[in-house]
């Protein structure tokens, strides 16, 4: 009778078992975001060996809402980042590429902020309000549209882009409506949303303008 | 699928945690690398890495010696009309020159004038004051040069 009772109770033997507990980081991890996102970073090029692949470097992947915090409040802020670099945030496993298979058909909703001095004062904001409204999938319904979002430090402007798996104009719309109040724009200021393909094309207009 | 709101996230921000702090530590350090040397590159493009030290001992750069022009100053350099192209009755295209400003009558008013400077030679009256150098002239070589008339009274005794 002891043995077979032995024998059932086996498995509800706490020893060697892993439990929420066990490590620091699942500890920690009391918000799970429902996916894995990476930091990547584009490094200005300050010698001209340096190519594309070179610059674009992975800086950390989290999951939950307390380590993004962590990253971001121990990170440069995006107005202290210098000339020509790139911040990206995307799905673990998606290379901000065009070339990445899940990057291929898609395209990007962006908004070009022009006045550099003005907007040294809220880029932060701006760009925080972007990042939380990617991890914690509010810049869509249930589309699953979004790979990622981008930010571009440039001399003359600073970009902000929302990255698509396709462009379906059905699916997109509510991505471009939720960027424009994500970013506080006014009525007036357009957000365009161009393919990868026609990025190539300097002269090609955008696919659908908000 | 679980969702958050804005609000809902900054609501977590004080429960941070930092994963892998080494990782960001080794980041920061190559922001902050490549920062630095795009400084020094615009300090050195401003002094082309030209210094001197001043009365005081410090090391100083000659950045306010080289100031370029701007390149936004207002002037805009005029643009050469390109040449038009004249195609006559059998097909031919030639490039015509563009006209001047002056009119046909200007032209030989011109013609006019130039003919006449040629036939009169011109007398040039040479002022030391006019020359090029605004050096003063010796005054010793004005005495010896300057002819003068003096009255010699031995020699009028003679007559």
């Amino acid at each position: 009778m002891s043995e077979e009772l032995a024998t059932q109770t086996e498995a509800l033997s706490l020893e060697n078992k892993e439990t929420i507990l066990t490590t620091k980081e699942d500890f920690t991890a009391k918000h799970p975001l429902n996916n894995k996102w990476t930091l990547w970073y584009t490094k200005p090029q300050v010698n001209k060996s340096e190519n594309w692949h070179d610059l674009l470097k992975p800086v950390i992947t989290f999951s939950s809402v307390e380590e993004f915090w962590g990253i971001y409040n121990s990170i440069p802020p995006a107005n202290q980042l210098p000339m020509k670099s790139d911040y990206h945030l995307f799905k673990e496993g998606i290379k901000p590429e065009w070339e990445d298979e899940q990057n291929a058909k898609g395209g990007k909703w962006q908004y070009s902020f022009g006045n550099r001095r003005e907007i040294n004062a809220t880029i932060n904001d701006l760009w925080l309000r972007g990042l939380l409204s990617i991890i914690g999938e509010t810049i869509e319904d249930d589309e699953d549209e979004v790979n990622g979002i981008v930010l571009n430090i440039r001399k003359q402007v600073i970009k902000i882009g929302i990255w698509t798996k396709d462009c379906d104009e059905t699916k997109l719309k509510t991505v471009g409506e939720r960027l424009k109040k994500v970013l506080k724009l006014a009525e007036e200021q357009r957000v365009e949303f161009t393919s990868h393909d026609a990025s190539n094309d300097k002269n090609a207009k955008p696919q659908i303008v908000l | 699928m679980v969702k958050y709101t804005e609000e809902q996230l900054i609501e977590i921000k004080p429960e941070a945690y930092t994963p892998q702090p080494e990782i960001l530590d080794e980041f920061n350090k190559l922001v902050e690398s490549v920062t630095l040397e795009f400084a020094e590159k615009g300090a050195r493009r401003n002094h082309n890495g030209d210094s001197f030290i001043d009365e005081h001992g410090n090391e100083r750069t000659y950045n306010y010696l080289n100031r370029r022009r701007g390149s936004r100053s207002g002037a805009r350099p005029l643009k050469k009309k390109a040449q038009e192209v004249e195609v006559d009755d059998d097909g031919w295209a030639t490039l015509t020159k563009h006209k001047k400003s002056f009119s046909d009558e200007a032209v030989d008013e011109r013609d006019q004038f130039r003919e006449a400077v040629r036939s009169e030679p011109t007398k040039v009256k040479i002022s030391n004051k006019k020359m090029g150098s605004s050096k003063a002239v010796d005054s010793r070589d004005t005495v010896a040069d300057k002819h003068t008339n003096t009255f010699n009274a031995f020699e009028a005794l003679d007559d």
